[in-house]
């Protein structure tokens, strides 16, 4: 399994994996249960519409995890990974520390902790150093077609940190149907936490090379969110015509990663 | 990292995946299975029938898995799915139609008919086009 014979690495991205999964079930499938179980959130459609988010970005790193788990370790997965772990502990801690003493809840920041060690203590155990060694050609490959996608995910997700730091409430103030709130605001938070995090890997990957593991990881968030967009849509539940820009995203995702995945795919 | 050699099944079964995870999804969504029930003129559902278009929906989540499954392997070593999925294919079908004669009722939205159609003859053409047929019934497909 990882193609390694070391069992920490193994039992490390076990538990990573089992942490992930939970709450990508938990939270897609059963935001109810979260918001009966932290004081702060309230049962309305805005926290049901950002955890389900959350559970389907988990998702994706429960994709990831197995296909490292086939295919061997993978470099820009950890380059996503462990700082989206650690962004989320403090988006965590900072949330529950803010709350009355007796509203707490830290179940959800001790698991993220103790997912960001153990993805640490894979990605130094079984990669070694932190080196970034430079692929032959951007991107690590010479599909024109594929750098032109790739370039624009990271457009993209810069973008969207950056219309996070000029207006945080930006997002919600766009989506009809979202109601502004101090935990809207900090879910909004999490949302630039991954595209900070896709950000930090498609960096790496623009100096490394693709790394296969996050188109795979992507091709799974990105057809969760049209699928579930394709039911919102049906359902007649896009009030107002819906959020425009989320619109224009989801469908570019979907494309843009069956396009990168199909491309690719026969290489590995 | 697609094994499955026949190009046309490959598109088939992507086809069929999708279908199938927009279907888990609908099913597993209260709001969007009492929404799929109102569209094809049935009355709103209860808890009971909620609970088990949930457990339909993990059932379709199982089979859009199955899918991925098929493929990532050659089709030698999915022979035995592609035939239990083919004839699932045919049974719901059948399902679908003698549904809809027994009830009586005038059909409203024919999007399910024509979708179980569609995932019948999918099947049907991987079935053959992986020589996963035993036999040669229904060869036309």
């Amino acid at each position: 399994m990882f193609k390694t014979d070391d069992k920490v690495v193994q039992i490390s991205l076990a538990v990573s994996y089992a942490i992930m999964a939970m709450y990508a079930m938990i939270n897609f499938f059963n935001p109810d249960y979260i918001i009966s179980n932290y004081a702060s959130l309230e049962p309305n459609n805005t926290n049901v519409f950002f955890l389900i988010w959350f559970g389907m970005m988990n998702f994706g790193a429960v994709a990831g995890l197995i296909y490292m788990g086939y295919k061997g370790l993978d470099r820009g997965y950890f380059a996503y990974a462990i700082p989206l772990s650690l962004l989320f502990v403090y988006w965590g801690y900072s949330g529950q520390s803010s709350l009355p003493a007796d509203q707490q809840n830290y179940t959800a920041t001790v698991m993220l902790g103790i997912n960001f060690i153990a993805l640490l203590i894979a990605r130094i155990r079984g990669m070694g150093a932190f080196n970034i060694e430079k692929a032959s050609v951007m991107w690590g490959t010479e599909d024109k077609l594929v750098q032109a996608i790739l370039w624009v995910a990271l457009i993209g997700q810069a973008v969207f940190v950056i219309q996070y730091v000029i207006n945080p409430g930006s997002f919600i103030e766009q989506t009809p149907g979202l109601e502004m709130s101090d935990v809207g605001l900090r879910f909004s938070m999490g949302l630039m936490f991954f595209a900070l995090a896709w950000v930090s890997t498609l960096l790496y990957q623009l100096r490394c090379g693709y790394s296969m593991t996050m188109i795979v990881a992507g091709v799974v968030i990105s057809s969760l969110f049209f699928m579930t967009f394709l039911n919102f849509l049906v359902n007649g539940q896009v009030e107002d015509g819906g959020n425009t820009q989320l619109t224009v995203v989801i469908i570019l995702n979907f494309v843009g990663s069956l396009i990168l995945f199909f491309r690719l795919q026969s290489k590995h | 990292m697609i094994k499955l050699e026949d190009r046309v099944s490959v598109v088939i079964l992507c086809l069929l995946t999708a279908m199938a995870l927009f279907y888990s999804l609908m099913m597993l969504g209260d709001d969007w299975a009492a929404g799929f029930m109102d569209r094809i003129g049935r009355p709103a559902p209860n808890q009971d029938t909620l609970f088990w278009m949930g457990s339909w929906g993990f059932i379709y989540l199982a089979l859009c898995v199955g899918n991925i499954c098929a493929l990532l392997a050659p089709a030698s070593d999915s022979k035995v799915y592609f035939r239990a999925m083919s004839f699932l294919a045919m049974v719901a079908f059948l399902r679908v139609i003698g549904n809809t004669i027994a009830s009586g009722e005038e059909v409203t939205n024919y999007v399910p008919i024509v979708a179980q159609l569609l995932v019948l003859v999918g099947y049907s053409i991987v079935l053959s086009r992986t020589n996963s047929r035993i036999g040669k019934h229904f060869g036309w497909l």
